[in-house]
């Protein structure tokens, strides 16, 4: 097995400080680069490593690649970086790739967007209070100004009760297991992939190594990098790195359970149904008990279950449908396309992210129990998801998910359904997204006409470095 | 009429000095349409599902040998391949011969006659995959109106009372009589057939191969215990088909040890060149084409594999695809490949490389071509190097001029689960089956 250079490592990759309710995320433009690299020097050695487990604080930090350009790397250095970092989450293909069309193309963004400022950098901040949070974050923002960097927006972010994002709905339950973290022995073997999945310098799944920006020897005269493990004479700038992708989803609350309760009827008591419906729409109860698991009502014994899978349990979706949210964001052993459920494993185990998003805004109601978020009145309050998640392959991991799965409105046999929850629901030239089929006997329900429960309102690729390529990046000389 | 889905591939060389007037023509018709244009439009046709026209480079053998530019004119269609040729002839002649003029060979004169001999003339083989089989361009329209109609009835019946409590047979029922109402339905309320021409069209070829095999092999045996010269032509036939399989493998083993050539990495702006012109939400092509690898073996060795996959092709699987081929060019030394496929080239090279099977299929017929990983016996190795594969595919597509499909909204598996509730409408079932039929809904 290979062995992890946790000290390199920034922290976040490997957990997802469940400690830490508070967070914030600083969106910040450069505007003198040879102070700013300065900054970041210093800031090398604030930054968590995995190595640590904090019980404070932990700091972490992305670039751009506008931001990487900034830096004085040699344009033949960044070239090497993957294809979709540097045509950026916005470019106009990508946009249909991603479907990020219509009302969540990026020229409505507030950050990111086509028409946004550029962001060079997120500076990351997870702490254990709102105390804590506020002091580093000034401690950090008061060095901007003399350091060259400017604030844009920061996001702020705390953690919902129970778990749950907005929806009401308990999140962060299934994420894949890395081999050589070796943390969960119960998990199925189709979950546990390697590193090299999510941490750049590693093999992955096909047992390769992953293409990795890297710079040549003589770019690299402190020998701050370790040497490639793909080219000849070439120091490996993305060892211990990754690619981390960021989307704001903000999430009309109201409009969902609005949504849910005047289209569901399939129980006597409209509660009831509205959740039944929003259960079907997700493929977990409000409590996250799978719906494969119990189909007919949440079961405290399966909160957190993971260990189920769709092929033999539930082929054509009578439990848990085939457009639902988590069937279609990570299929498991059931893709239509494939002969068996092994062959289905095979293939999707090359499409798996690991997430790290949060929530922002104040929820609905304290303890955002579906039933009292229906009753609630409708609010102003600007709420939703910062989806975060890592990948080695920015296009086979998280653009392929998006693309194929999410987005595809054709995914498993379906006609008219994007994915319930975040596809951009639409209709446009004999093409309709906006369809939520619930399989069932004796005939499945056909729910039309699904508005837009999420509205992107920023997002952008990022480079995650390793801490020693982050060393490396503060000490490029700058340009005489 | 047949309904047997097939391709069609014409393969000219482009004429001394026309290769950029090619260009031009083809560019008008991609920018007005396709299906549209004042050139030459596709949507007349009634049986074409897909169609391609591509400019394949003048490009080297790893040999040097040169290899001509080829203008390549493809289609994908249902029924009668002479029918089909004689309707794109006939529909617009002048237009196939503004196209084709700049191709060698062509005739003079110009009459509906004279281009469908043409057409015929330069017509190559192709080892052709479909995803749908005995689907009319036609029935693909009319199959989605009838799946939509009969939808829109489960919509509504869903709320009535004491709709849920019907069993399958009852709600079964219920649909024909909503079908039957319906005068725009009427097509379909004859209980589906597939005539038995268009399935020998597709497989009797492959019984009879098994036939003479079959019987080939009894000779082999029987020789032994009563030669005759029956039994001789038999055990004859039977080695011959033995030996054109082995004898070609093992030579092509000895040709996998020679060192791999790698192609060039396409650079981030080739591909993005190709990749963004896949803007259609439901489905795109994609066009791959290049040399060989080295050795006189190779365009032999696939020769024999693309006849072999022809005989079977009924039985192939490719998710994702609605139709694709293969065939070899320029004396065998050039590979083409087209596909059209749901969704992006991204995800359809993943539905290839990602499953072991599949990579197992595909050595076979992409392992001779330049740049793709080393393969040993033919099927080992060479996709299972991802990097490498993904890398030879981006770096052999080829820009697409023009493509033209059909029925934009429709995806591979709605073609067939609408066939199969049209198969499904009529006819006896148990409660039971009808169960199972109401789930394609
Ligand atoms: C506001 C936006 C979103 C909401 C409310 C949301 C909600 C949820 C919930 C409630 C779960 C079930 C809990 C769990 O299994 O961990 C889940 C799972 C998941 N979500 Fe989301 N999600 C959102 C955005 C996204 C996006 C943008 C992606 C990726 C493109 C994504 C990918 C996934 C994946 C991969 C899973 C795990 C599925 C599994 O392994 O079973 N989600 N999400």
């Amino acid at each position: 097995m290979q062995l992890l250079e946790k000290e390199d490592i920034q922290g976040l990759i490997v957990r997802g400080y469940s400690n830490f309710p508070e967070a914030s995320f600083v969106l910040c433009g450069i505007t003198n680069p040879a102070k700013a690299k300065k900054y970041f020097a210093r800031l090398a050695e604030r930054i968590t490593p995995a190595s640590q487990k904090p019980d404070k604080r932990a700091i972490h930090i992305a670039f751009s690649n506008e931001g990487i350009k900034l830096l004085n790397l040699s344009s033949s250095a960044y070239a090497t970086f993957s294809r979709q970092f540097k045509e950026g989450m916005t470019e106009k293909n990508r946009q249909l790739v991603l479907g990020d069309i219509e009302y969540n193309a990026p020229e409505h963004w507030e950050w990111g967007g086509t028409r946004s400022e550029q962001i060079h950098f997120i500076l990351m901040i997870y702490a254990k209070d709102k105390t804590v949070l506020n002091l580093v974050m000034e401690g950090e923002k008061n060095n901007f100004d003399q350091t060259g960097i400017k604030e844009i927006k920061t996001l702020d972010s705390f953690a919902l009760p129970e778990q749950k994002e907005h929806f009401g709905f308990r999140d962060g339950i299934s994420q894949p297991n890395i081999e050589e973290l070796g943390k969960d022995n119960n998990a199925p073997e189709w979950n546990v992939l390697p590193s090299g999945e999510f941490i750049l310098g590693y093999k992955n799944v096909y047992d390769q190594y992953p293409e990795s920006p890297f710079v040549s020897r003589n770019e690299d005269p402190e020998n701050l990098l370790p040497a490639s493990t793909l080219y000849d004479k070439k120091k490996d700038l993305g060892r211990n790195g990754s690619y981390l992708i960021f989307r704001q989803l903000s999430q009309d609350v109201h409009a969902f359970w609005k949504y849910l309760m005047e289209n569901s009827n399939e129980k006597d008591d409209p509660t009831e149904a509205a959740i039944c419906l929003g259960a079907k729409m997700v493929g977990r109860w409000p409590d996250g008990t799978p719906l494969i698991k119990s189909p007919d009502e949440p079961n405290d014994k399966f909160t957190t279950d993971n260990q189920f899978g769709y092929w033999k349990e539930d082929f054509h979706g009578l439990k848990c449908p085939v457009g639902s949210h988590i069937r279609r964001s990570n299929p498991r052993d059931w893709l239509l396309t494939e002969k068996t459920h092994e062959e289905s494993m095979q293939m999707i185990r090359k499409h798996r992210i690991l997430r790290r998003g949060r929530a922002y805004g104040l929820p609905m109601t304290d303890t955002l129990d579906p039933e009292k978020i229906m009753k609630a009145e409708n609010d102003t309050e600007a709420r939703g998801l910062h989806f975060i998640c890592f990948s080695g392959d920015i296009i086979r991991q998280f653009e392929f998910i998006q693309n194929a799965w999410i987005r595809f409105p054709k995914f498993g046999g379906l006609y008219d359904d994007s994915d319930p929850l975040i596809g951009t629901h639409y209709q446009k030239n004999g093409i309709k997204t906006d369809a939520f089929t619930v399989p069932a006997e004796p005939v499945r329900r056909r729910y039309k006409n699904l508005p837009e429960f999420t509205t992107l309102r920023g997002g952008g690729y990022f480079f995650f470095p390793g801490i020693r390529a982050l060393r490396y990046l503060a000490s490029l000389p700058n340009p005489s | 009429m047949t309904t047997t889905h097939n391709g069609l591939a014409i393969s000219a060389r482009i004429k001394e000095g026309h290769h950029e007037a090619l260009i031009k023509t083809l560019s008008q018709i991609n920018d007005q349409g396709a299906a549209h244009n004042e050139i030459y439009s596709f949507g007349d046709s009634k049986t074409t599902h897909f169609a391609t026209l591509a400019i394949l480079p003048e490009e080297r053998t790893l040999s040097g040998k040169s290899l001509p530019s080829r203008f390549l004119f493809l289609t994908s269609y249902t029924g009668d391949r002479k029918k089909h040729v004689r309707e794109l002839a006939e529909n617009n002649p002048e237009g196939l011969a503004e196209i084709f003029k700049h191709c060698e060979g062509f005739p003079s004169t110009i009459t509906p006659g004279s281009i469908y001999r043409y057409m015929r003339k330069y017509t190559t083989i192709n080892t052709f995959y479909t995803g749908f089989q005995y689907v009319t361009y036609e029935d693909v329209g009319k199959e989605y109106e009838l799946r939509e109609a009969i939808e829109n009835y489960l919509d509504e019946a869903c709320n009535e009372p004491g709709f849920k409590n019907k069993s399958a047979l009852e709600i079964r029922k219920s649909i024909q009589d909503v079908v039957k109402s319906d005068p725009g339905l009427s097509w379909s309320t004859k209980p589906y057939k597939r005539s038995l021409r268009s399935y020998l069209k597709l497989l009797g070829p492959l019984y009879i191969l098994g036939v003479i095999l079959g019987v080939s092999l009894i000779c082999c045996v029987l020789v032994f215990f009563w030669a005759n010269v029956f039994t001789w032509i038999g055990t004859m036939i039977f080695l011959s088909f033995v030996g054109i399989l082995v004898v070609p493998l093992v030579l092509l083993r000895i040709n996998e040890s020679r060192p791999f050539e790698s192609v060039a990495k396409p650079t981030d702006k080739r591909i993005y060149d190709i990749v963004s012109r896949e803007k259609y939400p439901i489905k795109n092509e994609m066009t791959v084409a290049g040399p060989l690898k080295r050795g006189w073996i190779r365009p032999v060795f696939l020769f024999i594999i693309l006849r072999l996959v022809w005989f079977v092709r009924a039985f192939a699987y490719i998710p994702t695809v609605h139709t694709a081929r293969w065939f070899q060019v320029d004396g065998g030394k050039r590979i083409v490949f087209i596909a059209y496929f749901d969704n992006t080239s991204e995800a359809y090279a993943h539905d290839f490389v990602d499953s072991d099977k599949r990579i197992r299929n595909l050595n076979l017929i992409f392992g001779n071509g330049h740049g793709f990983p080393p393969t040993k016996w033919a099927v080992i190795g060479g996709g299972r190097d991802r990097e490498k594969y993904i890398t030879a595919v981006r770096a052999q597509q080829k820009i697409t001029n023009v493509w033209y499909y059909t029925h934009c909204h429709v995806g591979i598996l709605n073609i067939n689960n609408n066939r199969a509730i049209r198969k499904g409408l009529w006819g006896d079932m148990s409660e039971n089956e009808a169960r199972q039929w109401l789930l394609l809904f």
